[in-house]
Formats: C-alpha cells, structure tokens, sequence
C-alpha cells in the first residue's frame, strides 16, 4: 500500500493556476457585459473557499493558493479581460 | 513613429503595454524560480508551509499598493463624477507596487515568525520584470502617462505632441546600471541578509523621486506628487532599516 504523499509546493501552485483559470472565465463573462456582479463573485467565492480550506492542514496549501491567486487575477487577468473586451466592441 | 505602437501577431493588434507586461510577468517568475536556487539565496529561504502565507503577503500588499498609490498620484481621473468604478480597474503604480508589496511580507513574516531575509531573491527578477515592462510603457505613449516634460534636448522623443523626455527609457537605462552595480557588489558581498533588498529599494526609490520632476504629474502634495512623497518615505524607511541592520554585531 503506497502512502499518499502531500506536497505544499505543488498543492499551492496547482491552486493559484486553477485560480487563475476560474477567474479568467468569470471577468471574461463580467468584461463581455453578461452580468457586472460575475467579477465580484468570481473573487468572494474563491475567498470563501480559500479561507474554508485552511482550516484543514492537508487543505491549506490549495487554500492558500486559491486566496493568493485573487490579488494575482485581479492585476493580471481583470486587465487582459478588460483590454479584449475593449478591441472586440 | 506613431505612439501607441500596435504589435501585429498572429492576425492579432496587440497592445504593447499588455503585451509586455505578460512578457515582464513571465520572465521575472521564470527568473526568480532561478535565482532562488542559488545556494545563497535556498539557505535564507524559509520552509514552503511558511514561505506560502509569505507569497500571499506580496500579492495582496503588492495590489493594494500599485492600486492606492495611483488614485492618489491622479485622484481627478480615478474619482471623476459621474462615478465609473471600471476606471479603479486601470493605473498601477510600481512604487506603490514596491512598498505595498514589501509592506505585505513584513506583514505576513510577522504572523508566520519568519526571521530570515527573503527579498534579496527577488531583486534581480523585480529589476528585469520592471525594465521589460517600461518598455511597455514607452511604447504605449502619451495615454501612458509615463512620458517627461517637453524638452529641446536632441534625445528628446515625440509621442504626437512635440519632443519629451523619454522617462521611461531613462528608468530602463538606470536599472540596467544599477542592476550591474548591485551585482557586482553582491558578488563580493556573497550573503543573503536583506542588505541587496533595501539596496535596491532605497536606490530605486530616489531614483523616481528625481525623476518625477522631468514628468508632467500632478504635484498637488506640497508641491510634490504622491510618487515622490511614498518614494521618500520608502527610502527612509529603507534606510533606516538598513542601518539597524549594519548596526548588527
């Protein structure tokens, strides 16, 4: 039987990613006028979730990475989205 | 040379202020996964479990710094009435970014009692991600809001309205200097104790306070703009810090 091994490194970084994902696909609908409140959303959900997660040890990394993307997303992401949004009108 | 100037790819008109800004982004984390496997550099660096709270404490500082700082350097564009809350969205700040970031670690290193130095990693990456991304800047042009003051001198760059200083690529050509000067000093220094950090922080800091007087900024703050007054009171703060930690036996 293999003991599962747990890797804060990867748990965190996979996390920011799919952070990063989750929050292109939400401004994107916000950036492209589907509904204004989809970016505010995108961030109190990831925030919930981040913060729900750290309070399981084996959880805190992918928690802490899920928080730590949202500062992330808001610079990097909310920009390209808004920049598209504004070549594609 | 008409500013701003579009990059065509792939059937694509790209921005440049975007584009090098993911360039800038890209390269400077590919940088420090690099450095940090310095000898030098692993032995300052905390375990992950504390080091993850550490990297939040960036982002989080870094954001709200670049953010506050810019709807202070032009509050009359952020705060304009009618109310857009789309406009809070646009304008960072690299001081802001610098302090709020740095802020934000202090913060964190705190909470997770980290007493190691972990900035000095991030210099070089931070001086490569900010000189890509002026050249983002430079390219964009006027709507930049990065460019100088009129000028006669023969340097002088038009961006549509008549020759100004090319402030931007005075930043590039300072961080490229100071980035040989703290590397050649760092080499003979060979410790990762926080001093490359607060160099580099306290240096770049006076920098933009100097260079703020070329840029046609609102000075509205004691005749000075809110770029110079956090650069002066980084480059204080830095100081400061720096001679506490010299004093150290």
């Amino acid at each position: 039987m293999t003991v599962p091994t747990y890797s804060a490194v990867k748990n965190f970084w996979t996390a920011v990613i799919i952070g990063f994902v989750y929050s292109a696909v939400f401004y994107g609908g916000g950036a492209a006028g589907l509904h204004p409140g989809l970016v505010i959303a995108a961030v109190a959900l990831k925030l919930g979730a981040g913060i729900y997660m750290c309070f399981f040890r084996e959880w805190r990394a992918v928690g802490a990475g899920l928080i730590t993307s949202v500062p992330i997303a808001v610079m990097i992401v909310l920009t390209i989205c808004f920049a598209i949004a504004a070549v594609l009108s | 040379m008409d500013f701003p100037v579009y990059l065509e790819m792939l059937g694509l008109r790209l921005h440049p202020h975007l584009l090098a800004e993911l360039v800038a982004y890209s390269l400077s984390f590919q940088l420090y996964l690099r450095v940090r496997r310095l000898s030098v550099f692993r032995e300052a660096t905390p375990p992950f479990e504390q080091m993850m709270w550490v990297i939040m404490g960036a982002m989080f500082g870094a954001m709200f710094g670049s953010k506050i700082l810019a709807w202070l350097e032009a509050p009359q564009d952020f705060f304009a009435v009618p109310f857009q809350p789309r406009r809070l969205i646009g304008g960072k700040t690299i001081v802001g970014g610098l302090l709020g970031g740095w802020a934000g670690v202090e913060i964190a290193k705190w909470f997770v009692r980290v007493r190691t130095s972990t900035g000095d990693a991030c210099v070089f990456p931070l001086i490569l991600g900010m000189a890509v991304g002026r050249v983002g800047c430079f390219l964009t042009g006027l709507s930049d809001h990065t460019h100088g003051v009129h000028t006669r001198l023969p340097w002088g760059v038009d961006f549509g309205d008549g020759p100004r200083h090319p402030t931007q690529l005075y930043e590039i050509a300072f961080l490229v200097a100071f980035a040989l000067g703290l590397g050649v000093w760092f080499t003979h220094a060979h410790r990762a104790n926080g001093l490359l950090f607060r160099a580099f922080i306290s240096g770049y800091l006076l920098f933009r306070f100097a260079v703020e007087f070329l840029k046609p900024s609102e000075k509205i703050y004691a005749g000075c703009s809110a770029i110079q007054l956090a650069s002066l009171a980084g480059t204080w703060l830095c100081l400061w810090s720096l001679y506490g930690r010299r004093s150290q036996p």
